[in-house]
């Protein structure tokens, strides 16, 4: 048997680059699917990163607003205890107050978004407001205020 | 005769492997071109996200040295420190900074009487070389008039 007739052609044979080109679309498909998922939940995260941010100022904003209203209500007084001052403070919302050896505590929330809120609260006594708290807490937390009721001393 | 088959059946196959090649091609240039349109995207988005996350880096930091100073030329200073070109006007109280992008930040200052001291508000807001807005933030300082006491 003459051995060239068995020969099998050289080169590639038709089929291969097809299933060539396949392997290598899909790859480069693959590829650029998650690259683009990728980019595109870190674009999410950076504007919801971004929305917070401005979410988190504008409340602290406000919240910087609410003490100024508070502390232009007592510039008129100068005991903090008196009836009108608690009067006045009645008529802003959102605000509470207990009273406190001396003084005042007033205390009031602002909300950042559904979930969280920015709790406030200055100590009016002497001569002047004292900040106590300006944090962010969680909507779902549990009230932390003391009770207004006598503690023995 | 068996000589002339074979030479005729290489000829269909060398036919068959150009025509397939050109497919491979074709198909590969279409597909080439969508694939490369989506990391043309994803390189967008990707450098949207690192502009949105310098605005608001750099918002965030001048809000927090504006709630801590509540000083315009103060807040101006420690920013250039940042290594950003800001440009501070006292007479406008504004603030332009450069960033890279094409990005213009501007800061203005404004003030509100209330009975106890002033409000001040700093209105941050970014621009694109259009004057499109691109990321904006309100921030403020409460200035008593009377001394606040000392914290616990």
């Amino acid at each position: 048997m003459n051995e060239s007739e068995n020969r099998r052609p050289l080169g590639i044979g038709a089929g291969y680059l097809s299933i060539m080109m396949i392997f290598v679309v899909l790859c480069m498909t693959m590829l650029a699917a998650l690259s683009y998922s990728s980019a595109s939940a870190e674009n999410r995260y950076s504007r919801r990163s971004g929305e917070y941010t401005q979410e988190y100022y504008a409340a602290d904003l406000e919240a910087k607003r609410v003490l100024a209203e508070i502390d232009g209500i007592a510039s008129d007084y100068s005991d903090y205890s008196d009836f009108m001052f608690l009067a006045e403070l009645d008529g802003l919302e959102n605000v509470g107050y207990t009273a406190i050896p001396g003084g005042t505590e007033i205390y009031w929330q602002t909300p950042i978004n559904d979930r969280q809120s920015i709790s406030s609260a200055v100590r009016y006594s002497g001569n002047g407001y004292t900040v106590t708290e300006w944090k962010t807490v969680s909507a779902y937390e549990p009230e932390s205020k003391p009770l207004n009721v006598w503690s023995g001393e | 005769m068996k000589n002339q088959i074979k030479q005729a059946g290489q000829g269909i196959r060398l036919n068959l492997f150009f025509v397939e090649m050109i497919i491979v091609l074709l198909f590969f240039s279409i597909a080439s071109a969508v694939i490369l349109r989506s990391f043309a995207g994803s390189d967008r988005l990707a450098r949207e996200s690192r502009r949105i996350e310098d605005m608001a880096f750099l918002a965030q930091s001048a809000a927090e040295i504006y709630s801590g100073t509540a000083d315009l030329s103060e807040t101006a200073e420690m920013l250039t420190d940042t290594d950003h070109i800001c440009e501070y006007d006292p007479d406008e109280h504004e603030i332009t900074v450069y960033m890279d992008n094409d990005v213009t930040g501007k800061m203005v200052e404004t003030s509100d009487e209330y009975g106890g001291g002033s409000l001040k508000t700093l209105h941050i807001s970014f621009m694109d070389g259009s004057g499109e807005t691109l990321y904006e933030l309100d921030t403020g300082a409460y200035i008593p008039e009377r001394t606040v006491a000392d914290g616990e």
